[in-house]
């Protein structure tokens, strides 16, 4: 074959066939390198941002909403772009409510890229588009928003502009809160709104018909140490007057009270358990009760001679004195911090506040601590206290989080004594000063408290009272405990100027019993009616 | 009929039967790419979209649990319907219902089947209870 000969022509062929060919696989090639290789703006395209939103939303026991967070937007300014850096000044302050003066300084600042505002709404992103100035740009944020907000806003708590919580149960929550979809993750809460409202709106009653400084109120379920409702007032919310009382405080978690009579369940419980008393013991009640050179009187005149019973039922200062006596301050003492009064409350709410005592522990530190005086505790961690008396005498946690199964823990106090104790507090409420609070059908046990307030010099204070009432429903199968507080309520003319708790805490403790219990679903015992089906109205299951 | 087809027409037939296939195979390719970025803008696009729609869908959720707060109804009702807030008394509960068909009333009872037809002698007696209350 000769090589040097000229191609023929359909040696041609072929050759510019075979090139059509390497130049169509080489396309290909290319192609397919472009797709597999240089696929980047594939991938930009596909890109899905992050949900800008980080938190999980917070629900109550029965999935209504109480935390959310919403997407929002940042604003942000290229100031270089601003031809008219005063007038945008104003203009983007009118749009967004941002200080003017704030946005003259950034504006007039080398800063190349500034924050305008954060997290403004939509209404406020139209305002601010439809001012058409060059150079700004909205950055996906996110705003946690509180829709029932008011009375739950102390207790859900906030969180700063970055989506950590800073008070409240946002903060105690925050691990589980954090990371979660809003509409997908939840937080289920212990709280009841429904019976928050309740609880709310009638505490917002007593404390606008009696003036208090302040008032508050929890419910808690005496098995499950689920909080169901938590109130605090003044609650910050707009148009409800401070009276100087700090209105952002969650005052039932984090400040202690004297709390007064309400105290004289832990007393009578000590001394059934120490086997010092029973109910029909019966004790002499003088004018005044002397403890070296202190005087102990009673509020209202007492007859000469009262039981144990009706000591607690009329709560006589001056008879309980003589029952914490007889078991003396190192058993009380202990016994207190075996309810874990002396201690501070530990819950899923990070405000706590630890108990103030006294070091001196005598004699008569030992009487005015058996009816509530001389010693400062958290209304919560009296409820828990008081619950632990009642729920057959075991150890109880408080949670804010959905926990419908039973949670008592190890035994505290002698069943027995429970058992005494709730007969005793029914005794307060059908024939003693706890009657206002006698709900028909409900069966509600209590103890009622007006403590002494004490002035900014340690003294006790002439007059301003602190009422309380500590009840517990049904009290023949306790499931639910309630306790209010009024700091420093004042008489009226239906009460005949008084202020005491039967007058003030006591009413306002029935109402709320009267409209919750329904909502809990507890069943009324009603009177057997002629010629009717006897109905036996049965409570849903308490604990034996 | 076998010299009217020589070796270089076959192989002619076949190097444009190769470069049509080539061709076509470019042009299948660049079809399957082309509808492969649609379908992926597209899908792109519904994903924002739906991502659009949930995040309205939280915002409404939220809206709906402000609108429902017992708190804002009760506010509105008073102002505009003049209701007030009246303690309630429950007189019984749904739990003691009987059950639809089980012959049982309240408690366990049995329950009798009320008759449509008036008993005469009840009716006057009620009637004539009736007037007596009347007079007096």
């Amino acid at each position: 074959m000769d090589v040097s000969a000229p191609p023929t022509i359909i040696q041609r062929r072929i050759a510019i066939a075979a090139l059509i060919c390497v130049m169509a696989f080489a396309v290909i090639g290319f192609r397919l390198f472009d797709i597999m290789i240089l696929s980047g703006g594939y991938v930009r395209r596909n890109y899905v941002a992050p949900p800008i939103t980080t938190r999980a939303d917070m629900l109550d026991r029965n999935g209504e909403l109480l935390a959310r967070d919403l997407p929002v937007h940042d604003l942000y300014a290229q100031p270089r772009f601003l031809a008219h850096k005063r007038r945008a000044a104003r203009e983007l302050a009118k749009a967004t409510g941002a200080g003017v003066k704030r946005l003259d300084r950034i504006f007039a600042s080398h800063h190349r890229y500034v924050l305008v505002e954060r997290q403004i709404s939509p209404d406020a992103q139209a305002r601010v588009m439809s001012l058409g100035l060059p150079g700004l740009e909205f950055q996906p944020s996110y705003k946690r928003y509180y829709p029932k907000g008011g009375s739950t806003q102390i207790v859900l708590g906030y969180t700063d502009g970055n989506g950590h919580g800073i008070s409240g149960l946002e903060l105690g929550l925050n691990k589980m809160l954090e990371g979660g979809i809003p509409g997908k993750d939840g937080v289920r809460l212990s709280l009841d709104m429904r019976v928050q409202y309740a609880l709310a709106q009638e505490i917002e009653a007593a404390r606008k018909e009696f003036t208090a400084r302040a008032a508050g109120g929890i419910v808690i379920n005496v098995d499950t140490g689920e909080v169901l409702a938590l109130v605090n007032l003044p609650d910050g919310a707009p148009g409800v007057p401070n009276d100087g009382a700090n209105p952002y405080r969650d005052r039932m978690a984090d400040s202690d009270y004297e709390l007064g009579s309400v105290f004289k369940i832990f007393s009578f419980a000590m001394a059934l358990s120490e086997h010092t008393i029973t109910p029909d013991t019966k004790f002499p009640i003088p004018k005044a009760f002397r403890i070296g050179r202190y005087y102990i009187h009673d509020a209202d005149p007492m007859p000469p001679v009262m039981t144990a019973r009706d000591i607690l039922a009329q709560s006589s200062n001056v008879g309980t004195s003589q029952i914490v006596l007889r078991s003396g301050g190192v058993k009380q003492k202990a016994f207190l911090t075996k309810l874990g009064l002396l201690s501070a409350l530990k819950s899923q709410l990070p405000e706590t506040a630890r108990p103030l005592y006294p070091t001196d522990w005598g004699q008569i530190e030992t009487a005015t601590i058996g009816f509530g005086q001389g010693i400062s505790i958290t209304p919560m961690s009296y409820a828990r206290a008081a619950a632990e008396v009642v729920n057959g005498g075991r150890a109880l946690n408080l949670t804010f989080l959905r926990h419908p199964e039973d949670a008592r823990g190890k035994q505290l106090i002698p069943r027995s004594v429970s058992l005494e104790m709730r007969s005793l507090l029914r005794n307060v409420v059908v024939n003693g000063t706890g009657k206002s609070a006698n709900i028909p059908g409900y069966d509600v046990g209590g103890k009622t408290g007006s403590a002494q307030v004490a002035g900014p010099d340690g003294r006790y204070l002439h007059g301003p009272l602190r009422t309380s009432f500590c009840g517990i429903f049904p009290i023949d199968h306790p499931r639910y405990l309630l306790f209010v507080l009024l700091d420093q309520p004042h008489g009226t003319k239906k009460t005949f100027g008084l202020n005491l708790s039967d007058f003030t805490a006591v009413p306002m403790a029935g109402r709320i019993i009267a409209r919750i219990a329904p909502l809990l679903g507890l069943v009324p015992k009603l009177p057997p009616a002629p010629d009717a089906v006897e109905t036996t109205a049965q409570g849903a299951q308490g604990n034996p | 009929m076998a010299r009217s087809f020589s070796r270089g027409t076959v192989l002619t037939v076949v190097n444009f039967a190769f470069v049509a296939l080539s061709g076509m195979v470019c042009l299948g390719l660049y079809h399957v790419a082309e509808q492969t970025r649609v379908a992926k803008d597209q899908l792109h696009h519904i994903n924002h979209q739906i991502a659009r729609e949930q995040n309205e869908m939280t915002v409404l959720q939220a809206e709906w649990a402000r609108v429902a707060d017992p708190a804002r109804i009760q506010r509105l009702a008073q102002a505009y319907l003049g209701l007030t807030n009246k303690p309630t008394v429950e007189l019984s509960s749904l739990t003691l219902l009987p059950k639809r068909d089980s012959g049982e009333g309240p408690g366990g009872a049995k329950l009798r089947t009320a008759s449509a037809r008036e008993n005469s002698a009840t009716a006057n007696s009620n009637f004539r209870l009736a007037s007596v209350r009347m007079r007096n």
